[in-house]
């Protein structure tokens, strides 16, 4: 159901490029301080892309292959998955006072994909939210990253 | 030429889409002109009516108050041809608002106009956007009509709701050429009408004049007064514009032998316009310009419902707008709009769109399956029609909520979440609907009897610390399998014996649902083994055979008690016999418990069955429960009718063999069986087989999960629960 998705061609903004920069290094850090980790999700999601928002910030393109993770600024096309996150959600996770599950729960994190990919993606979200955002280094950023949005 | 100010925002359309948009918009404190070609009171081609959602929407914005006196609506009435009807009424959900409204448009439109004013929104009435002003690929303004002479008005953002026909997305290379997607309406208001009811009526599907063809459409009457009515018809297939007369004419004939009140005096003139069925969220942005309500084409493509997601798009789009702004008062960014859209209406809309234009697979089971109480189709039924889906989820009577019954220490509950987001995943994409009702996070998600057997079993017995990694996961996959095969068994009995007067789709949807269901069981339980997979195929087998044998024995009152207690074992012991057994094989029981557990499942599903079978004679699921009448319709002989005819022979026999047909003879039936003392002698069999259970639960190891399966058995005969603790603290 192509028609069914949002619209991927789109110029790109200051917001797409810093989003994208931010996640970059936060992919970084979670590379090397989670090694293991890391590999197994590249291998299951290996091929795969998505379009990811930060609703009222700015879009990314997520692409997996070849072991890592390619992050553009703006809409790729023909992604499999997308998501989105309220900025205000963004905002609170980062200030430690709300959980990701907590925002997939209240509905303040989107979802979009097939079956199968949805919940695979959330069976990894599920296990590593929490480790990622346990992490000092993704924290700091995330500070970064705030500060931006406000 | 004039050139005007900028404003933050021109919102071209003075519908609910558009002073929805402007009122959420003035609200956030931005600069916004709200231009109208028309003059209010202008009246618009719509049916009228207000769901509940809808009235819920309107009341957030203030609008209510502003309204005069509305027709309130206790719910819908929906007829579906050849099936009778049924209501769906909105006390089911609480608040205070649990009604809907029947509110002319020429009323309606005016008062959320005005509010949207009220809150700060300038108003051009009579004032004709003929163009929009683009520069460099981005929206920057209109070009409107407005005393006669052209005003050039520039703005951050312009939003187009201008209704279905949309120019304005048409002309910014929004809209496809051609009239795809395209349905069409013709409403009038009849008066001199006796005999209204406080509940809007839908009538699905509606037919061609020689009642050969039948067509993706519907008819409503929506009472605006004591005597008078909103009536019209609504034709969802492009193309069929030119028939909407002929449809409404059969449609009028058809009401009027439902009795004398269709008589009425048509009171102004029959009305047409379109319906935008094609929603697309790469269609409802561009740059500087956003689509909402039926320019956006967000309408329900099963009932023509448009005005609710009119008002939420518009405040969809305020938000987006207002966000935008803030972070780039020149150039605001538009794109989560589509983001947004798509989440709240792609799949529900898409899918309908889809079915509703070639009107197939989900018209066909809202037809096929209308008069079935089973659980998938009730959903299906429920999430289509109504906006506020799900609903009857609560009320559900095929899942039994057990979780009360479950000794202190022993938690099953969040790995049922886990086995109902299982099934959801694993249907999702065959079947939206489901998704749609499982995931929307509504009512009580209920803990079903077989899968927490099951998970009870492989989390709590065996090896002790399985309840972490691939155990768990495994009982979980095979608690999903278990229900999807139930699901599987209920879709099957679902449609029964009765064709719709147009084709056998019917059955064969059943069968195909069915074998959709089954299949997904049998992939998850792949994941339990080869020894999983076996023990499912044999429970599945045997439920079947049952299900086949008891087909044969239908209505014959010569079947020997005996017989019935074997049908008994195949179809209902060995379904409870399956979670108990796959149980132990996750928990890695030992031979002997796996046997007794085995027993134990067996003894309890024949007590539960048993138990069943009074209950539906004594009426005892409540006022309306004709569970009773449909059993005897079909044929199905329960324990205690057999025990009864042996005692009594004669009228009963004759009764049975009849297959019931009135209301009368059903309750005759029902009266012969109480006073021949047949429910006594089932109830007496219940409590054997209860101790039964009990007897084989002894083998077993003392402690909670065993306390736990005790209880299980006490349910089983007696259906009594202890009072449930409030939700969150079990979520807490
Ligand atoms: C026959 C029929 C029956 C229906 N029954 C129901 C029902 O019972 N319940 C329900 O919920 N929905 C019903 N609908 C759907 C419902 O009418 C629409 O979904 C709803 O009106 C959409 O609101 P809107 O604001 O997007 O568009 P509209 O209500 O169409 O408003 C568009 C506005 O834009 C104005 N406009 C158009 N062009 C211009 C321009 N160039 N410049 C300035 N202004 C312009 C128009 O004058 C109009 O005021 C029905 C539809 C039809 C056709």
């Amino acid at each position: 159901m192509p028609d069914d998705f949002a619209p991927r061609a789109a110029s790109v903004t200051d917001n797409d490029r810093t989003l994208a920069g931010a996640v970059r290094s936060g992919v970084r850090d979670f590379k090397t301080e989670n090694p293991v980790e890391f590999r197994e999700m590249v291998g299951e999601f290996d091929g795969r892309q998505a379009n990811v928002a930060v609703i009222g910030f700015g879009r990314i393109n997520v692409r997996v292959g070849g072991g890592d993770v390619v992050i553009e600024p703006g809409l790729g096309s023909g992604e499999m998955m997308h998501g989105a996150v309220y900025r205000e959600a963004a905002q609170l996770i980062a200030a430690g006072r709300l959980t990701p599950l907590q925002a997939y729960f209240r509905g303040d994190v989107i979802v979009r994909a097939a079956a199968g990919d949805l919940h695979n993606g959330y069976g990894f979200f599920v296990r590593f939210a929490e480790l990622a955002f346990g992490s000092a280094r993704l924290r700091t950023q995330l500070d970064e990253l705030c500060d931006e949005f406000l | 030429m004039n050139v005007r100010n900028p404003y933050d925002a021109v919102v071209v359309g003075a519908g609910p889409a558009g002073c929805a948009a402007a009122y959420h918009l003035a609200v956030r404190g931005r600069r916004v002109l709200l231009l109208e070609a028309q003059r209010f009171p202008r009246d618009k081609v719509c049916g009228d009516a207000l769901t509940q959602r809808a009235v819920r929407i309107l009341a957030a914005m203030g609008v209510l108050d502003c309204l005069p006196h509305a027709e309130r609506m206790r719910g819908a009435r929906v007829h579906m041809r050849g099936r009778g009807w049924r209501d769906f009424v909105y006390d089911a959900y609480p608040g205070t608002d649990s009604h809907g409204l029947v509110v002319p448009r020429v009323v309606l439109d005016e008062a959320v106009a005005r509010r949207a004013v009220a809150v700060g929104a300038e108003l051009w009435e009579g004032a004709a956007v003929t163009a929009p002003i683009v520069e460099g690929g981005r929206v920057v303004g209109v070009r409107v009509f407005r005393g006669g002479r052209p005003v050039d008005v520039r703005a951050a953002v312009v939003v187009a709701a201008d209704g279905a026909r949309s120019p304005l997305a048409r002309a910014v290379g929004l809209l496809p050429g051609g009239e795809l997607g395209v349905g069409v309406g013709v409403r009038g208001y009849l008066t001199g009408l006796d005999g209204l009811r406080d509940l809007q009526e839908a009538f699905l599907p509606l037919d061609d004049v020689a009642g050969r063809d039948l067509l993706p459409s519907f008819g409503w009457i929506n009472p605006t007064g004591a005597s008078e009515a909103n009536v019209g018809v609504a034709l969802f297939r492009p193309g069929y514009e030119g028939r909407a007369e002929q449809v409404l004419q059969h449609f009028l004939a058809r009401l009027s032998t439902r009795g004398k009140e269709f008589g009425g005096r048509l009171r102004g003139e029959w009305a047409t316009a379109p319906f935008r069925l094609d929603f697309s969220p790469d269609r409802c942005v561009a740059d500087g310009i956003l689509l909402v309500g039926d320019a956006a084409g967000l309408v329900n493509p099963f009932t023509g419902e448009g005005i609710s997601y009119a008002l939420e798009s518009g405040k969809i789009a305020a938000e987006v707008i207002d966000r935008g702004l803030t972070n780039d008062p020149a150039r605001p960014d538009l794109l989560d709009h589509a983001l947004l859209l798509e989440h709240s209406y792609s799949g529900w809309l898409g899918a309908g769109r889809r079915s509703a234009q070639r009107y197939q697979f989900v018209w066909r089971v809202l037809e096929s399956t209308f008069d079935s109480e089973r659980a998938p189709f009730a959903l299906c039924r429920r999430a289509v029609l109504l906006p506020e889906g799900i609903g009857e989820l609560r009320a559900n009577r095929t899942i039994d909520d057990v979780a009360t019954l479950m000794a202190p220490g022993v938690e099953v509950r969040a790995d049922l979440l886990g086995v109902g987001e299982l099934m959801t995943s694993s249907v999702r994409d065959e079947w939206p609907f489901l998704a749609r009702v499982a995931t929307s996070g509504w009512g009580d998600p209920g803990v079903p009897f077989r899968p927490a057997l099951l998970l009870l079993l492989a989390t709590h017995f065996g090896d002790p610390g399985t309840r972490c990694g691939i155990k768990q996961s495994a009982a979980i996959k095979l608690g999903a399998a278990i229900e999807l095969s139930a699901l599987a068994a209920l879709a099957q009995l679902g449609v029964e014996n009765t064709p719709t007067p147009h084709s056998s789709w019917g059955n064969r949807f059943a069968i195909l649902v069915s074998d959709l269901l089954m299949s997904k069981s049998l992939h998850l339980a792949t994941d339990g083994g080869p020894q999983a997979l076996s023990v499912l195929s044999q429970a599945v087998t045997k439920v079947c055979t049952g299900r086949i044998r008891e087909r044969q024995h239908a209505f014959d009152p010569g079947v020997t008690e005996d017989e019935h207690l074997s049908l008994v074992e195949l179809q209902t012991a060995s379904s409870f016999e399956l979670p108990c057994r796959l149980g132990a094989v996750v928990a890695g029981a030992d031979p002997e418990h796996a046997a007794s557990l085995a027993s134990y499942g067996r003894a309890l599903g024949v007590a539960f069955r048993l138990t069943e079978d009074i209950r539906m004679l004594t009426g005892a699921n409540g006022p309306g429960d004709n569970t009773a009448g449909a059993v005897l319709r079909d044929g199905t002989l329960a324990h205690p009718v057999l025990i009864a005819l042996r005692r009594t022979q004669g009228r009963l026999t004759s009764l049975v063999r009849g297959g019931c047909r009135t209301a009368g003879e059903v309750d005759e039936a029902v009266a012969l069986v109480r006073e021949s003392g047949a429910l006594e002698v089932t109830r007496a069999l219940a409590r054997e087989q209860a101790v039964r259970a009990a007897v084989a639960l002894e083998a077993l190891p003392e402690g909670p999960p065993r306390a736990s399966l005790f209880a299980l058995i006490d349910y089983a005969v007696t259906r009594r629960l202890p009072q449930r603790p409030a939700l969150e603290s079990l979520f807490g």
